[in-house]
């Protein structure tokens, strides 16, 4: 990935709401903890509400907040028993079932009857708890109204089928409740609305025309109370996609012979060169987090694995603070022997994104739909057999359009947003890949061209305008290493195992690096890293 | 896992891996002095290659291939090419182009030579015979002068000997038509390929024998590992490796879990204690997860139901054992449970006994090569793993003298005793004990509703050694903040995971498996540095 990066004006834009300086982020965590208290003090006083109302009622036993006792795994369990929320249909019509999810919507109608909505992975269903002699008291129903949104709750209640279709929930099927346990209350105001954290833009500017004015989870706010945010359907969505994106990855990954390894993230010195580590103190020596596993790869290949690959951490202690930055990602890392051409490894990554989108669109239809619904996005636009050109050709494309790129030099954010833009207008993709990079701006372990060694065999790919991969054949030969190395600026001999390496034997080999947060967003055409990545870190935030 | 941990007498195995700061800096001085020695040999080989080719007419057929023609100059017809694996009768008479590794060369006379030549693993026999107008004699001075490990290119025809090969993995041969070495090996290895794949079986007998054949020992193999891991045996275990990610993912994807990333680089100190990596974050304090415990519980009270996660973990421990690492690889689960924590260890009996099933379907001859070098027994496991309490486990150790403190954990001694004990009375290797004391358990640890003194807590165990920890968890924040101060734990260092549970948070377990000891301790190994690619411990932090 390009290791210099000018912020520009559309990500300047995106991430000012989420920008906070220091002093500001002292003042949000003096007023997280003044929340906390308060929200301590007020679940004190429900549990002493509810205490009371037990006292009074016959039918006491049907509802209540569940001691912790029973939740220490007092009594075995028969999952059989439970019933998904997903699974509440039509069939079950007058059956009697038990669930338990999150009370998402707590309505009363009048003292004798209220409405609940319950969510389990993403699926809600309305319950009805209504006044009945001898089955429901007058109390149960204040105890279901009293519920703070967002508690887990265990439900036990008949399926009912009503004749007009139920629109605040997924579930067309009604429970009429019979026993209403509260497993874990929350506090009664949460610090964001789900409801509020779940609404898109055109939500907020329709209400807007029509005069209302709806709450905006602003982003920082949001990974502020991950637990909460991530809790919306889209997020929902965004990481079961993530984990598809993985499952797919190494799915094929594996179909091809490839080996997964793991490789260690603390390395002596710096690997790669540059200042952007994080450094430690090992055991009395000075040590870093691996910007990649990029060395450890390259020799496992000598290792005689042949074909592996990577999923894990990479850390890069940049100031960049773009919608595309992170501090800490997830690299998805592949290395390969070739025989004869670069375009070998092109050639998987070819075969392997196609195989991926494709595997998306079949498998995550629900949960594009979900991320979609907030972030409303088009689907990727992709070919069977993806597109290839070389950097000259994309620097000709610029040019034809009055974008100059100096000689030999590397794509800002803004030209390769350009070049996407006329990508997808000439060939009618939104994902291809640009290779026959200058040398001068890849790392020093690149093989130069055979014709022309002011150019390497090399490319990056891009979604969306946005590069999501670097990859390249790598120099294998420990002599010319060494000079590449030099001509870099790297001291040769903090690197020495590794250039010793080639010394027994070293196979022509390439690969490539995938920031995963970065596919799914530009898949899901999202305008923030920080909505893909689960606990994000950048230069601001270490926290959650 | 254990936090404290002495050092038994099995550890007097790994003392031929120990070495002095001293000592490792006269290593590294030796290892400086042999890389000069080894730059100075290869360019002399190269000089002397480049008067072969003026001579012969036939020079075209063999010789060092230029670095330009390996700089993607011609397109690959990845077609061509044969791969070792594939060689066998049906190709007789055919020719047929190979790339792979000399891995022994052996001239007879001045007119034949043999190789044998690898390729993950496979290998094949190679002739290369002087015949006129076909194969020079110079071609076949070229091939006797390849060193060891350098990788060539063979294209040649394939025959059928009469007899058997012994020294090669397919039985047909190679007529060699031509010859090229891609990328030539230092003609002296720090390490042979020979030794480093030799038992100790071989070595006894040969001792028995009158011979001395070399041992190489622990630390050597680490210092050269890309020579190291070529043997047939750890080639066989990192795919073995490779293997139980696949089966541990599979099956969980199966069971609706969502693999999840959580951060390594985390503000404070997770769980407490003192072996944590420490760094500056930005111009704030930060530390490395000792593992992805509470990240992975917040996900849970982010509604996700279900996780796992694949990723290294940080230990600063001074634990220089056959059992430990600084650094690690950690495979996690996390998931709401609806009563009891028995959820949880119905997950891991399926899951592993799939994975053991996975593992000697499809890695039988990975398990082959590795039992070769380090003979094994096959796993013993039961359809439906055995689960004891801690209280039964001590008093079948009570009941053969051996005494555990109160309450107390159980060091590595005890556990492989109890495990021998397991597998004597019940017939397994594999089993899961349960209901530990609330003392020696981590702070988020739930405790039994019908005695605070126990946990709803587990560890499973493989051949007597522990690969798992896991429990219920603590989900009520007050409760929580309770036992992180009774563990003296600041709790203003973990209020944004305490916070985490304020929202509604459902009662929830899980456990936490260390990658490198599975493997280690299915396939029998007494170290876990055989099963970690390249290691991390409190003496190493190279290559």
């Amino acid at each position: 990935m390009s290791s210099s990066e000018s912020q520009d004006p559309a990500a300047a834009a995106a991430s000012s709401e989420a920008q906070v300086s220091k002093k500001a982020a002292k003042k949000e965590a003096a007023k997280l903890e003044k929340l906390r208290r308060r929200q301590e003090i007020a679940a004190a006083s429900a549990a002493t509400a509810n205490l009371s109302v037990d006292e009074e009622d016959p039918l006491g036993g049907n509802y209540g907040d569940v001691p912790l006792v029973e939740l220490q795994s007092k009594t075995p369990s028969d999952v059989g028993e439970w019933t998904r929320v997903e699974a509440l249909g039509g069939a079950l019509e007058n059956n009697s079932v038990l669930i338990r999810g999150r009370a998402q919507a707590i309505r009363p109608v009048g003292k004798k009857m209220a409405f609940l909505v319950i969510r389990e992975n993403g699926f809600t269903v309305q319950c009805l708890v209504q006044a009945q002699p001898d089955t429901v008291s007058a109390q149960m129903v204040k105890f279901a109204a009293a519920l703070s949104r967002e508690s887990i709750v265990d439900v036990e209640g008949v399926v009912s089928v009503p004749t007009a279709p139920i629109k605040g929930a997924t579930q067309q099927v009604e429970i009429q409740v019979r026993k209403l346990y509260c497993v874990s209350r929350a506090v009664p105001t949460l610090p964001i609305n789900l409801e509020d954290a779940a609404r898109s833009e055109v939500e907020i500017e329709k209400a807007l025309q029509a005069g209302e004015q709806l709450v905006r989870v602003n982003q920082d706010t949001r990974l502020n109370f991950r637990v909460l945010d991530v809790r919306t359907p889209a997020n929902q969505g965004i990481f079961r996609i993530q984990s598809q994106v993985g499952n797919a990855f190494r799915q094929f990954l594996v179909s091809q012979g490839f080996c997964e390894i793991h490789t260690p993230k603390l390395i002596a010195g710096s690997s790669e060169g540059g200042a952007a580590v994080f450094r430690l103190d090992y055991k009395g020596q000075p040590a870093c987090l691996a910007q990649s596993p990029q060395l450890h790869k390259q020799m496992s290949i000598c290792g005689d694995f042949g074909r592996v690959f990577e999923i894990g951490p990479v850390f890069r202690a940049e100031d960049s603070y773009t919608h595309r930055h992170l501090c800490e990602f997830t690299g998805l890392d592949v290395e390969m022997e070739i025989k004869k051409h670069y375009f070998e490894v092109m050639d998987l990554v070819d075969r392997l994104f196609v195989a991926m989108f494709d595997s998306l669109n079949q498998n995550c239809k629900k949960d594009l739909e979900a991320v979609g619904s907030q972030y409303p996005f088009e689907p990727l636009k992709y070919l069977r057999k993806t597109l290839r050109l070389t950097y000259e050709e994309g620097i000709q494309m610029l040019k034809d359009v009055g974008v100059e790129i100096e000689p030999y030099g590397d794509l800002n954010t803004e030209a390769e947003r350009k070049l996407g833009q006329l990508v997808l207008e000439k060939y009618g993709t939104e994902f291809y890949i640009l290779h026959r990079y200058p040398l001068a701006i890849r790392p020093f372990y690149t093989m130069p061209c055979y014709d022309n060694p002011a150019y390497s065999n090399s490319f990056d790919v891009f979604i969306r305008g946005e590069e999501i991969i670097s990859g390249a054949q790598r120099v294998h030969v420990p002599e010319f290493l060494e000079q590449r190395a030099a001509a870099c600026g790297i001291d040769v001999k903090t690197i020495s195992s590794y250039i010793d390496s080639f010394r027994y034997g070293a196979p022509p080999h390439g690969g490539f690096g995938v920031g995963l947060e970065r596919v799914v967003m530009l898949f899901c055409g999202l305008n923030n890293i920080r909505k893909t990545s689960l606990f994000p870190r950048d230069p601001l935030r270490i926290a959650p």
